[in-house]
């Protein structure tokens, strides 16, 4: 109770109303001036009596079963915190008795006008029409402002065969564009250019033999030198397909599968 | 400060065990009467500041009656003390008086007087030490 009044002490209007009023009562009695500790201690201990009076009245009238105090209970009360009440009716009427006018109410600001903005919603059919019509559309309408992410089965599936469809298209593209090509119509050789056809002796020898990315992984785990021959050795039996493969595999450019070259030289 | 309202507690109830039996003497057609006169009764403290202060407590003050009785109740508590803390500085200028003749001076209300007032009340005050 203590911590919570000095807080409001300051700022709380109706502390300021009871500090007037008690320095009405000094002046009654025939103060000219008061110190501020004093008159302080005085509102103090006015509010704490207001506060144990009302407490005590609320509890009498709980303990006779009732919720609304009624006058003989307060009177109970104030007995019980050793009051006079004989004395009570003489300080009512005594002369020079000073009301001064309890702080007025303050007038309630004028609500201004809110802007309408649309039209509000209709009510369901399920919302009875008593209930507070909906706010402004701009309030609780979401309209998302970004695209959103296609995730769909039916669209990604799409996006990546058109992906795909595309990739190869530019690959064949470029791949006519350096090498050889074959036209369809011997009028204008770059309408239709075709990828030249190599023809070889063993045109399933390709299928049958291990592909070259399989031999190149294997020979990284092992030594470099007989990875060298073994594709050496591939390249030996005189193959088209596997002369290419050596000639890619040549071409790699990540270093990680780039055939080792430095430990040949420091080791003579 | 505040403190010093619920440490005089038991000393409330000291009193009223003396007053109750003069609470009986003269209580009964009085004060329902003076119940009543309190309809149309302005006391010094308003109204609202009473009822302010017993909504803190939980009470329902829609009876001015209530809140009158309150009010006047608390009026009369604090214009005794006050009473009592005037009479302290008189008998202490009375005592000066001697010393200084002729010096007319403002009646001030000052914690030297009000503190053996409230020590009568069963209330003891001391300085707070960051009261400013």
């Amino acid at each position: 109770m203590a911590a919570e009044t000095n807080v409001v002490s300051t700022s709380n209007p109706f502390r300021r109303a009871l500090k007037t009023s008690i320095s009405a009562l000094l002046v009654e009695i025939g103060y000219q001036a008061a110190e501020n500790l004093a008159v302080e201690t005085l509102v103090e201990m006015a509010q704490a009596y207001i506060w144990e009076a009302g407490r005590s009245s609320h509890a009498l009238a709980e303990l006779a079963g009732r919720t609304h105090v009624m006058p003989s209970d307060v009177v109970l009360a104030l007995v019980e915190m050793g009051l006079d009440f004989t004395a009570i009716p003489k300080h009512a009427k005594r002369e020079n008795k000073t009301v001064f006018l309890p702080p007025a109410q303050t007038p309630p600001v004028a609500q201004s006008k809110i802007l309408q903005v649309g039209d509000k919603r209709k009510h369901p059919s399920h919302i009875p029409e008593h209930l507070p019509p909906f706010p402004d559309p701009h309030t609780h309408i979401k309209t998302p402002c970004f695209k959103q992410p296609a995730n769909e089965y039916q669209l990604v599936r799409e996006k990546a065969a058109s992906q795909k469809r595309d990739v190869e298209v530019a690959l064949t593209r470029f791949i006519a564009k350096t090498g050889t090509t074959q036209s369809l119509f011997k009028d204008d050789p770059s309408a239709f250019p075709l990828i030249a056809c190599k023809p070889s002796p063993l045109p399933y020898l390709s299928a049958l033999l291990p592909s070259d990315y399989e031999l190149s992984a294997q020979d990284n785990c092992e030594a470099d030198m007989s990875g060298r021959h073994a594709v050496l050795d591939h390249d030996s039996m005189g193959d088209d397909g596997s002369g290419q493969t050596l000639g890619d595999g040549d071409m790699i450019d990540n270093p990680y599968l780039l055939p080792v070259r430095v430990a040949r030289k420091s080791w003579r | 400060m505040a403190s010093g309202a619920e440490e005089n507690k038991p000393e409330f109830y000291t009193y009223s065990q003396e007053n109750q039996q003069s609470l009986e003497k003269s209580a009964g057609v009085p004060l329902s009467d003076f119940v009543l006169q309190l309809e149309d009764y302005a006391p010094t403290i308003p109204d609202s500041v009473t009822g302010y202060y017993l909504n803190r407590v939980g009470l329902d003050s829609s009876d001015p009656r209530i809140l009158r009785l309150i009010s006047l109740a608390a009026q009369k508590f604090i214009s005794d003390i006050a009473n009592d803390a005037l009479q302290h500085s008189r008998m202490r200028a009375s005592g000066q008086s001697s010393k200084k003749p002729g010096k007319d001076k403002k009646m001030t209300l000052q914690m030297e007087d009000l503190s053996p007032a409230l020590s009568e009340y069963g209330i003891n005050v001391k300085k707070p030490i960051y009261f400013v």
